[in-house]
């Protein structure tokens, strides 16, 4: 299970945007009722969502910044700009 | 209007293709390169579709130009990941990341370890992959700290990712996997060293970067370091054979130690090194052999007497080890299997007389004397000398003393009968008489019987009843049938 992919949902989410998500992925019916209620559950406890930000959101940033070259669309000297974590198709 | 039907050549597979001239796709020529790659760094600079450059610039690969972009390439192959990554293809990642490379920074452990543990939930056969990357990189301290402030929560999600590893390994073998139950063994063995490498660099800092597996140790050369700080730790360890244990798994040795947990024999020993470096690997090499020399005692096959050759050594080490021995010994009833734990156990018992080797010994010269006597390779004299030597080194071996009693008894049941075959009536009286068993009696009155049927004519049977009356009388007076012979005497 990715309860971020299922929520929609990125790694800085408040609870609020999480009890938020959990209530449009019930309206959007994508997923079953279980999975969208064990998804909020998993992301409400701070372990639990430890643990899924570790397994299901790539950050790719800093592996990019350990190169020598300037990020696309950005001037050599320009410092970068921020970059958020990949998670699911919509993330 | 009627469809033009485009129609099709039908041929052989094999020929398929043959009339298409095929050659290697040529080399970009310098003025092709150059515009190349002048026009990758203008898509790269626009930022547009960043993740297509890294395929787009493979035909510049192993030409001059690489060095020149080869940064920006990288790049966008960690945007293609990303791509990938976002559309659930995690198959296509993994030939990106490979080869693997011996060095990593901590997000780049991150993105192995996730990308095999996603890889995992689609396969049993990318487990390799997960237990090369999991535990080393949740317990890295850097990915650590962003799990959470402190170490007690860091702890608590540690666990929560090492059970999300293990519930898939579990759920694998659960379905029947074989590979999966395998890599479970070696599995547990690796999430005990690490947490035990853990609590030992727990007030070391500057030590935290040794808190890896054995399989990640050896493949990014940390083997070393961290036997060092095994040997550090001497102290920690409750016995020598759990010291010895945690750094054979990290030693030369540890590649086939871990093999040996996931029950794969051969290749455990053709991972052996040939020469141990350290006290480490030796035990490794003695540890490996002696299971595999247990494993062929049970399949019958090979020659454990071979690989056991060096059990009392490591005895020394891993006494309990010794109980391994003896309870396969137990299993064993074949008479090659006979011989070669006669082989082992003579071997292990002069160096190592403990009282388990002496009854493990006794009952295989036990067995292996009835084997080879119902098989008539051996007299019923040999059989009960094999007897005597296994009452020797167990006296309260229950086997040896019924099978030496009934051999005993039938050795002189074959005297008494040469005895009378040859007309020597005193001697198999007397032997007869002298027998503590009752078995050589009542064999001796059976062929008494039989003789006094078997005399034809009066005068003769006459003669006889005196003699056998006699004989009788001679062997035991109150037996019924000397009763019986002597009232017939009495009554000529």
């Amino acid at each position: 299970m990715d309860p971020h992919r299922i929520l929609n949902v990125g790694r800085g989410a408040s609870k609020r945007d999480i009890i938020q998500a959990a209530a449009i992925a019930m309206r959007k019916r994508q997923h079953t009722g279980k999975e969208v209620a064990e998804a909020q559950k998993a992301l409400m406890d701070p372990v639990s969502r430890a643990a899924h930000e570790f397994v299901d959101l790539l950050n790719i940033a800093p592996l990019q910044d350990s190169l020598d070259v300037a990020p696309p669309g950005v001037p050599a000297d320009a410092p970068s700009p921020p970059r958020s974590d990949v998670s699911g198709e919509s993330a | 209007m009627a469809k033009k039907k485009k129609r099709r050549k039908r041929q052989h597979p094999s020929q398929a293709g043959a009339d298409r001239k095929v050659t290697a796709p040529d080399k970009p020529t310098p003025e092709t390169r150059q515009l190349l790659v002048e026009s990758l760094r203008s898509r790269f600079r626009s930022g547009h579709d960043v993740a297509a450059i890294y395929d787009d610039a493979e035909p510049l690969r192993n030409t001059d130009a690489w060095d020149e972009i080869a940064s920006m390439v990288a790049y966008c192959k960690y945007a293609r990941i990303e791509q990938l990554w976002r559309e659930e293809r995690y198959e296509a990642i993994k030939p990106l990341l490979l080869p693997y490379p011996h060095e990593f920074s901590a997000s780049s452990l991150h993105l192995h370890a996730q990308t095999a543990f996603k890889l995992a939930t689609t396969s049993a056969a990318y487990l390799p992959d997960l237990m090369l990357f999991w535990l080393s990189a949740v317990y890295d301290e850097e990915l650590s700290r962003a799990f959470a402030e402190t170490n007690e929560d860091q702890d608590r999600v540690r666990g929560d990712l090492i059970r999300m590893a293990e519930d898939l390994i579990r759920g694998y073998r659960a379905d029947g996997d074989e590979t999966a139950t395998a890599a479970l063994k070696s599995w547990l063995i690796e999430k005990k060293l690490i947490a035990e490498r853990y609590t030992f660099c727990a007030d070391k800092p500057e030590l935290r970067h040794l808190v890896v597996t054995p399989r990640f140790a050896g493949h990014i050369g940390l083997s070393e370091a961290v036997l060092g700080l095994i040997r550090d730790n001497r102290n920690g360890y409750a016995s020598e054979d759990m010291f010895l244990a945690a750094g054979a798994c990290y030693s030369a040795g540890g590649r086939s130690m871990l093999l040996l947990e996931e029950g794969r024999y051969d290749e455990a020993l053709a991972a052996l090194p040939k020469s141990p470096p350290d006290a480490w690997s030796e035990y490794a090499l003695q540890r490996v052999r002696f299971a595999c020399g247990l494993h062929m005692l049970g399949t019958g096959e090979g020659r454990p007497e071979r690989y056991l050759k060096r059990a009392a050594d490591l005895f020394e080490k891993s006494p309990q080890l010794e109980d391994d021995l003896v309870k396969k010994v137990q299993d064993v009833h074949e008479e090659a299997g006979l011989q070669s734990c006669l082989e082992i156990l003579t071997r292990v018992h002069a160096r190592r007389p403990s009282k388990a080797i002496k009854q493990a010994l006794s009952l295989v010269i036990t067995r292996r004397a009835i084997v080879l006597y119902n098989s008539r390779k051996i007299s019923n004299a040999v059989l009960a000398t094999s007897m005597r030597k296994a009452l020797d080194m167990d006296p309260e071996n229950e086997l040896a003393l019924r099978s030496l009693r009934d051999t005993v008894a039938s050795v002189e049941i074959d005297e008494m009968t040469r005895a009378i075959d040859k007309h020597k009536m005193n001697r198999a009286c007397r032997l007869a008489a002298e027998s503590d068993h009752p078995e050589v009696r009542d064999r001796f009155f059976r062929y008494m019987e039989q003789m006094l049927e078997s005399v034809q004519g009066e005068s003769i049977r006459h003669r006889a009843i005196i003699d056998i009356s006699e004989w009788c009388a001679a062997v035991d007076e109150t037996h019924p049938f000397t009763e019986k012979v002597c009232g017939m005497r009495e009554g000529f």
